[in-house]
Order: structure tokens, then C-alpha cells, then sequence
């Protein structure tokens, strides 16, 4: 009998009739390489099941009902009775458009919009005013989704400029146009005053494929979107500080090499963190959707220096961070500043602010 | 019998439906973002659904058509974008990331995120509707017949795309968790 490696598959779930069941066991009991294949499909689908297990996320539950019950308010429904509405509005814009243009034609279009325009009726189903205390809470909810939807549609430009140019989320935040070797700290100074990200690959290992060069360039994502990009630059806001740290600075870690690195991921964080061998051990934790975050390692440096990063400014199509190194003088530094910024579309780099001479 | 709110199909479903998502899409964010959007498109149709077959069963099918939606605008984008490679999306992903080594594998004690980043590279490298089915049957538990109603395809096509998902599975993870080659005859 020929091997039976196309019947294993409903072998395991009992889909064979007794027939071929019985022909499929009297063939193991000769054929290794087919109990061989059965053996190892039993482990690899008990062992993906057993690692499949995944417990939601905490607070999943009360944020998919949040979002219901924004779909469930009249402004998140309502499209059908807004609709009208919004076309009439439209519509009596462009009215007035043509009516400076061609005063001739508008009085026959006028009266189509009297027809399409919405009538007293659909004022008197919008409730009574607020009191202020409800006010104040619309106002807070608006604010809130409106930072969740600024923050939605960074996530999907990001998403749409990474697909536009075929590379992962994590490869188009890692990878530089070219990677290039790290300049020693006594070229530092003399470097290029604007620096891409430095691969992250080189400073902490890539564990997805994010090596390589060949990273995305602001321009294409501008070519695809830009408006996006434009938004996305008008968006751009640091954080305030709050509570939460939202810088980590100091003149000594593990990473003894210049670096300058932007994270946008939970795990590079972790291993980032990890390797510049930081307090407490585990890392701070950071919300990746609302976040990004900066790395600016001076290496290591005899005189003593300090780095420290300047107020982030978008710029055109990127967000650019200022850096500087600050002299000091108590021994040998591999000083660190990290920091936390709002999330972005945009290309993040890296410029050196020069002391004034 | 009266039909269910949906707050209560919300509450009992919303982990199931997570973990489709999760295996669909491999990242965590964005299977959260699926999921919301499995659940949106749901409220909206909740008025018109029937009961004719089981809720859990409607939601995967919506979520399935979700990430089906979110692949046709991936590969439309990447098309136009870079007018290179497959546009067809049932190949496996080329940036999906390679399962550890052997070696690496055996040598350490797999921490429970290190073992899901495996199966979803490996889930990632497999073929679109390949994937579907693995996911819904090995890793959802789901029946033939609920996989018929999910992806409107005859439990035949269903069968024979198992058998290669699991192929796949066997031959991308076996070396990754160290288990022996099969003797060749």
C-alpha cells in the first residue's frame, strides 16, 4: 500500500470510514515513516493548542462595550437620519458656490434644496440642552474620542505606509535608509548633524527579521498620503508630564556604544530595557498604541560626558529629536536619556545641537 | 426562546472571539482592533440575525470577514504601492518571521509569549485560507460543520485544506521543538 500521509489529517479527527480506517492501521504498523508523521502531528497540535491558549487582555470587555455604546448613541448610529442633514448642508454650500458663479441657474436649485434641506421636525428630536455637569462630561467624552480617533489614525497610516511599501510595522520603525557602523564617541561630534534611528538589530538583536536595510523613507509615505503626513505633523504634541514617568536618564548603563534608537514595540522595549540592564528589571510599562519611544546612548566616554534629548519638533514629513551631549566630569559615563513621545507616522530623527561657540 | 441580549453574547463570546483574532492576525493590537470591528459589524447586524444558526458561530464568520477585508485592502495597497510580488494573498507571508532554532528551542525552557511568537510565525507562513481552517478547527475546537457555515466552503475543500494546513504545521514546528525526523522507508 502506498504511504497514507493524505489521510492522517481525518485519521486523527475519525472522519475515515471503518474501511479505510482499518487499511490506514493495518499500513502503520509496517510503514515507520507514516507512524513517524502521525507521532510527530499528535505533538505539534497538542503542543500549538497548549500554546494558543490566550487569556483577552485586561479591560477588553469594557472597551468593546464602550465602543457598542458609542454605536448605540444617536451620533453613532444615526448615519441614516444625519445623512440627509449633512447632503443638505453639502449641498447648500455648493448652492452657494454656483450662486456667485451663475446667479441664472439658482433659483431652480434653490428650491431642490428647500426640498432636501432638513426640516423643523428633525430639530425638535434633538434632546434639551445639558445641564453643565453633563456638558463638562460630553465635552471630556468628546476630547477622549477624539484623542482615540488621532491615535486610530496614526495606527492606520502607519499600518497603510507600511503596506504601501511592503515591510512590517517593526521593519519600517527600526530600519534606517542604510545602516551604517556606529561612529566612535570621538566622532560624535563631528557626525552628521542629522542621524537616522540606528538599527535596532545592532544594538539589541532582531528577533523578527527587522535587520536589513532598506527601511522606508519619509518620502514614500508622503507620496501615498499627504495629507496624512501633514496631519500627522500638525497632531504631533509631546506628552505632559504627569504621574508616569515619561523620561529615564542617567550617566551609566550596560550599553556602552553610541546609539540613537526609536521603539515602537512592547517586546523591543522589553529587551532594550533589558540590555541597558536598568532599575528596577522590569521595564516601565508603556501603552504602544498611544506611544513611541526614544533612545539616545552617548557610549562610552572618558570626559565624562552626559546626553540629554531636547523638546521633539515635527518637521515636514518627519519628527525630528534634538540631542545633546553635556559635559561632565566625574569619570568615565555611558550616560542614557530615554523618552517617551506620541505615537507617529512619521520618520523619527535624530539631529545634534552643537554648544554655541 | 427569547433571544439573547447583546450585551450577554458580548460578555460570553468576546474571549473566543479575541483569540481567533489574535491566531488570525498574530499581533495583539491589532487582533484588539479586529475584534472591535468583528463586534461593531455585529451590533449593527444583531437586529437581523436570526438565530438560525449558533451566535458563536455568526461571530466568527463576521470576524473572518473582517480580517478578510483587512487582507484584500493590505494587498490592494500593496499592489498599487510597490507593484512587485504575488498579489495573491494565499501565499505564505515572506516576512514572516522563522521559527527559533532547534537548538535555541531545546536549550531553554519556552516562556509562554516565546511559544505563541512561534506558532503565530509559523501560523503567519502558512497560506490565507490555510490558516482559517487550522485556526477555527485545531486551535478554536470548532466542528466541520460550524467551519462549512464560517467559510462557506463544502466540508470537502475544508478536509483536504486541513490536511495541508497541518502538513505545514508539522513540518515548519517539528524542528523548532526538537521532535525526530520520521524514518524514511
Amino acid at each position: 500500500m502506498k504511504h497514507v500521509n493524505d489521510l492522517l489529517s481525518d485519521y486523527l479527527d475519525g472522519g475515515l470510514d471503518a474501511a479505510e480506517r482499518a487499511a490506514v492501521d493495518a499500513h502503520l504498523v509496517d510503514c515507520a515513516e507514516c507512524r513517524g508523521e502521525l507521532e510527530q502531528l499528535k505533538s505539534v497540535l497538542a503542543w500549538s493548542k497548549s500554546a494558543a491558549k490566550t487569556p483577552p487582555p485586561s479591560g477588553l470587555e469594557a472597551r468593546l462595550h464602550a465602543r457598542i455604546s458609542r454605536e448605540r448613541t444617536p451620533a453613532g448610529r444615526g448615519r441614516w437620519w444625519v445623512a440627509p442633514g449633512v447632503l443638505g448642508t453639502a449641498l447648500a454650500g455648493y448652492l452657494a458656490f454656483l450662486y456667485v458663479r451663475a446667479p441664472q441657474v439658482t433659483e431652480h436649485m434653490i428650491e431642490m434644496d428647500r426640498a432636501h434641506a432638513p426640516g423643523p421636525e428633525r430639530f425638535e428630536q434633538l434632546p434639551p440642552p445639558a445641564p453643565a455637569e453633563a456638558e463638562a462630561r460630553a465635552a471630556r467624552a468628546q476630547a477622549q474620542a477624539k484623542a482615540a480617533e488621532r491615535n486610530e489614525e496614526n495606527r492606520a497610516a502607519r499600518r497603510e505606509a507600511a503596506s504601501l511599501n511592503g515591510k512590517s510595522e517593526a521593519t519600517r520603525s527600526m530600519a534606517p535608509p542604510a545602516p551604517k557602523p556606529v561612529p566612535p564617541m570621538d566622532e560624535l561630534s563631528s557626525a552628521p548633524a542629522v542621524q537616522p534611528a540606528a538599527p535596532m538589530a545592532d544594538l539589541i538583536g532582531a528577533e523578527s527579521g527587522a535587520s536589513g536595510g532598506g527601511g522606508v523613507g519619509a518620502s514614500n509615505f508622503l507620496a501615498a498620503e499627504p495629507m496624512a503626513a501633514k496631519k500627522a505633523a500638525r497632531d504631533f504634541t509631546e506628552p505632559e508630564p504627569t504621574m508616569q514617568s515619561t523620561e529615564w536618564r542617567g550617566p551609566r548603563c550596560a550599553i556602552a556604544k553610541q546609539s540613537l534608537l526609536v521603539i515602537r514595540s512592547a517586546d523591543e522595549w522589553r529587551r532594550l530595557w533589558r540590555k541597558a540592564g536598568l532599575l528596577p528589571p522590569a521595564p516601565p510599562e508603556i501603552n504602544f498604541d498611544l506611544h513611541l519611544v526614544v533612545a539616545a546612548f552617548a557610549g562610552r566616554d572618558p570626559q565624562g560626558r552626559t546626553i540629554e534629548l531636547l523638546p521633539a519638533e515635527p518637521s515636514g514629513s518627519e519628527v525630528t529629536v534634538p540631542y545633546r551631549l553635556v559635559p561632565g566630569g566625574g569619570g568615565e559615563t555611558t550616560a542614557y536619556d530615554i523618552k517617551l513621545l506620541p505615537t507617529t507616522p512619521l520618520d523619527v530623527r535624530f539631529t545634534e545641537e552643537t554648544p554655541a561657540k | 426562546m427569547s433571544k439573547q441580549s447583546f450585551d450577554d453574547v458580548l460578555h460570553e463570546e468576546h474571549a473566543k472571539i479575541y483569540a481567533l483574532c489574535l491566531h488570525l492576525t498574530g499581533q495583539p493590537a491589532e487582533a484588539e482592533d479586529l475584534c472591535q470591528e468583528a463586534f461593531v459589524r455585529a451590533w449593527r447586524a444583531w437586529k437581523s440575525f436570526e438565530g438560525r444558526s449558533e451566535v458563536s458561530t455568526w461571530l466568527y464568520r463576521i470576524a473572518v470577514n473582517a480580517w478578510r477585508g483587512r487582507l484584500r485592502k493590505n494587498r490592494i495597497l500593496r499592489f498599487v504601492g510597490l507593484f512587485r510580488g504575488s498579489s495573491d494573498g494565499d501565499a505564505p507571508d515572506p516576512e514572516a518571521p522563522e521559527p527559533a532554532a532547534p537548538a535555541e528551542a531545546l536549550g531553554r525552557a519556552m516562556e509562554e509569549e516565546e511559544r505563541r511568537r512561534l506558532l503565530h510565525a509559523a501560523l503567519a507562513a502558512m497560506p490565507v485560507d490555510q490558516r482559517e481552517v487550522l485556526v477555527l478547527r485545531d486551535l478554536e475546537e470548532r466542528s466541520y460543520e460550524e467551519l462549512g457555515a464560517i467559510l462557506g466552503v463544502p466540508i470537502g475543500t475544508i478536509k483536504s485544506r486541513l490536511n495541508r494546513a497541518r502538513d505545514t504545521l508539522r513540518r515548519r514546528l517539528a524542528p523548532a521543538l526538537g521532535l525526530s525526523e520520521p524514518t524514511r522507508s
